[in-house]
């Protein structure tokens, strides 16, 4: 009972952290991200769990069904699994460089001969261009396996003076047999974490003109 | 009870982006809503939506759309749907601008086999138009398809117009000549995202 309303009270925390809810107050003068959505074929609606910083600089996102496999037991479909991460960027008027990290992290068990990849892809909201980074791992391996990401936020922010859009992280398990047997063996790759951090490193203010 | 409440406000908190009310009216540009997301491919609960703060574009995630022939699927699974109803406001006005659909998944495609994106697009009470992507096996990657079009609209009402836009994608997968009994090939959507950007707009006043 009462864990339940630290759980609502913990859920508010998320839409509505301290100094009001993001979106509607004029970021300061630090990038801050905010989790909009969190879905995709490794994370149907009730199986991933979002925690944000009070101060939006950092999330994590946890799953509880993350996990790509082949072999024994597995649906042919169940070799790539997906989730994706819809992020609201909020940035300060005015010039801001910073970092941008994202760390994936979980656990594979692949047989002699397989291998298994996370990927991830990174885009704008309502633009084509797409870019990815991926990290494979290759049998025989029974461990957990992290892996991370860093780009510079000056490449990021898009049009700050134009249209607001949403950052998009769209990550990806994908097994593959290779030269093991699938009907023998199973190997599998799962996702326990996702955590994004954003730090500024400097930040250059204007005014606009009149 | 209190359970009940708890995830109420828990299902609020996440579906309530936290973003500015989505029916203000429009300024100088054209703007865009998700009304409704529902159809085969994207039943209720899985699908997503995550509007930009500007609403001049939104991001809709799917957890569950996928077609596919073959090894463990149904013989109804070939081809799955996802209709969204877009609210799209439009200024009073001259508008002019660019509309664009991108659309994001994966496909495992046996050789042989052959799966294709479609979207039709029509406004409530009109005629429908169609745009298709087609992908041939063998093919076990990413793939992404774009649509755009020019809007232009004309608006007497003095507070701008609302229109309902239907986008209906389809994913579809056929054999062709890989044999379905020993493989499966599936494609499958992770993201749809739409996005209106205004090129210009011109304002008029009534005569006196």
């Amino acid at each position: 009972m009462l864990s339940a309303t630290t759980a609502a009270l913990m859920a508010l925390a998320i839409t509505f952290p301290p100094g009001g809810a993001p979106g509607t107050t004029p970021p300061p003068d630090h990038i801050t991200i905010d989790v909009v959505t969190v879905n995709g074929s490794g994370c149907p609606a009730g199986t991933a769990a979002v925690a944000v910083s009070p101060d939006n600089k950092a999330f994590t996102v946890t799953y509880s069904d993350f996990l790509a496999q082949v072999g024994i037991g597995a649906l042919p479909t169940d070799f790539r699994k997906n989730c994706q991460l819809n992020l609201r960027v909020n940035v300060p008027q005015g010039f801001t460089y910073g970092i941008a990290q994202a760390d994936y992290r979980g656990f594979a068990h692949l047989e002699r001969g397989a291998s298994g990849t996370e990927r991830a892809n990174y885009y704008f909201q309502g633009m084509s261009p797409t870019a990815y980074k991926s990290h494979t791992y290759n049998g025989p391996f029974s461990d957990d396996w992290q892996a991370t990401d860093t780009t510079e936020v000056a490449a990021i922010v898009y049009s700050p003076c134009g249209e607001r859009r949403n950052f998009n992280i769209n990550t990806e398990l994908r097994v593959n047999a290779g030269t093991s047997d699938p009907t023998k063996t199973t190997s599998f790759m799962a996702m326990d974490s996702t955590d994004g951090t954003i730090e500024t490193t400097y930040h250059f203010a204007w005014k606009p003109c009149p | 009870m209190l359970t009940a409440m708890a995830a109420a406000v828990m299902a609020l908190s996440t579906v309530v982006p936290p973003a500015e009310a989505t029916d203000s009216p429009p300024d100088d540009r054209i703007t865009v809503t998700v009304v409704t997301v529902n159809g085969s491919g994207c039943p209720a609960g899985t699908a997503a939506v995550a509007p930009a703060a500007d609403n001049t574009a939104f991001t809709v995630t799917y957890s569950d759309f996928l077609a596919q022939i073959g090894v463990g699927a149904a013989p109804t699974d070939f081809r799955k749907n996802c209709q969204l109803s877009l609210r799209v406001n439009y200024p009073q006005g001259f508008t002019y601008g660019i509309a664009q659909a991108d659309y994001r998944g994966f496909a495992h495609l046996a050789a042989g086999a052959k799966g294709t994106e479609k979207a039709n697009y029509y406004f409530s009470g009109s005629p429908s138009t169609g745009s298709t992507h087609p992908f041939s096996g063998p093919l076990s990657d990413y793939w992404q398809a774009t649509d755009r079009t020019e809007v232009a609209s004309i608006v007497f009402a003095p507070c701008g117009e609302q229109r309902i836009l239907n986008v209906n994608t389809e994913l579809r997968v056929s054999a062709g000549t890989s044999d379905i009994s020993k493989t499966t090939s599936f494609m499958a959507m992770d993201s749809t995202d739409g996005s209106v950007k205004t090129t210009f707009h011109f304002a008029w006043k009534r005569c006196p």
